[in-house]
């Protein structure tokens, strides 16, 4: 029996998500010229990726800690925005070379990301609130 | 429901606080190009401190034994941001003192917010 509050996050990641997936489909440029005005940052505008990942997945884990059925995928990712905001925090250098292979001639890998990471993962656990 | 805000205060501040302690230039960087946008940089800065806060008061209202400097974090994060929002020229004065010379500034609150 899930908590009012792992509820509350599921609903949270699925409309962040959702949102978010939505824009890297329909506005992949866009968000390739935001990642390369970070990588312009050098290791400051790696901490502003940290700060939009970290807090996200503390939130997530901390609240949700499910492990079992299709929202298990929540938390998965909510561990997985904390390593990720960890190591960009600590070892800034991994997050460097990662924008760098942002181009905007790879603008299309943005889509497919947003597509297969942001709706498919909004839509199986909205699949599963409205199924269960 | 405040062990869960517990639970990711202490990763939060073990994870900033080793960041300050172990990247100090690239935290001195951070600061500096927040300063170099004038005050929408510094608001940018409050509004963290103002998400932090409010996340903090809002599901961790603690007023007793260790758990309660958790709840006084958050009240004084509230608070800086209630001041530096009004006051934006003050943050900026603040920022002024960091530059990558002295980078040890930072080590300092962060050898603090790992400890903790």
């Amino acid at each position: 029996m899930e908590t009012v509050f792992e509820t509350a996050i599921e609903r949270f990641t699925v409309l962040s998500y959702f949102v978010i997936g939505l824009s890297h489909i329909l506005q992949p440029r866009a968000w390739v010229q935001f990642f390369l005005n970070l990588r312009e940052k050098g290791e400051a505008g790696i901490f502003v990726v940290a700060f939009l990942h970290l807090p996200l997945g503390l939130l997530i884990v901390s609240f949700h800690n499910v492990w079992t059925g299709i929202p298990a995928v929540v938390t998965v990712v909510g561990w997985a925005n904390v390593r990720k905001g960890t190591l960009y925090f600590l070892f800034p250098a991994i997050g460097m070379k990662s924008l760098g292979r942002v181009r905007m001639e790879r603008a299309h890998e943005f889509v497919i990301a947003g597509a297969v990471l942001m709706i498919v993962l909004s839509a199986l656990v909205a699949y599963h609130k409205i199924t269960s | 429901m405040e062990t869960a805000v517990q639970k990711m205060a202490v990763v939060w501040f073990f994870v900033v606080g080793l960041s300050h302690m172990i990247q100090p230039r690239a935290w001195a960087g951070f600061v500096v190009m927040l300063r170099s946008k004038g005050e929408p940089g510094a608001l940018i800065c409050e509004t963290v401190c103002l998400g932090v806060g409010v996340l903090i008061v809002s599901f961790h209202q603690v007023w007793r034994g260790i758990p309660m400097v958790l709840t006084l974090f958050g009240w004084m994060q509230i608070a800086k941001a209630l001041w530096y929002f009004t006051m934006p020229r003050a943050s900026l004065r603040h920022m002024e003192r960091v530059n990558e010379n002295n980078t040890w500034l930072l080590m300092i609150p962060g050898r603090h917010l790992y400890r903790d």
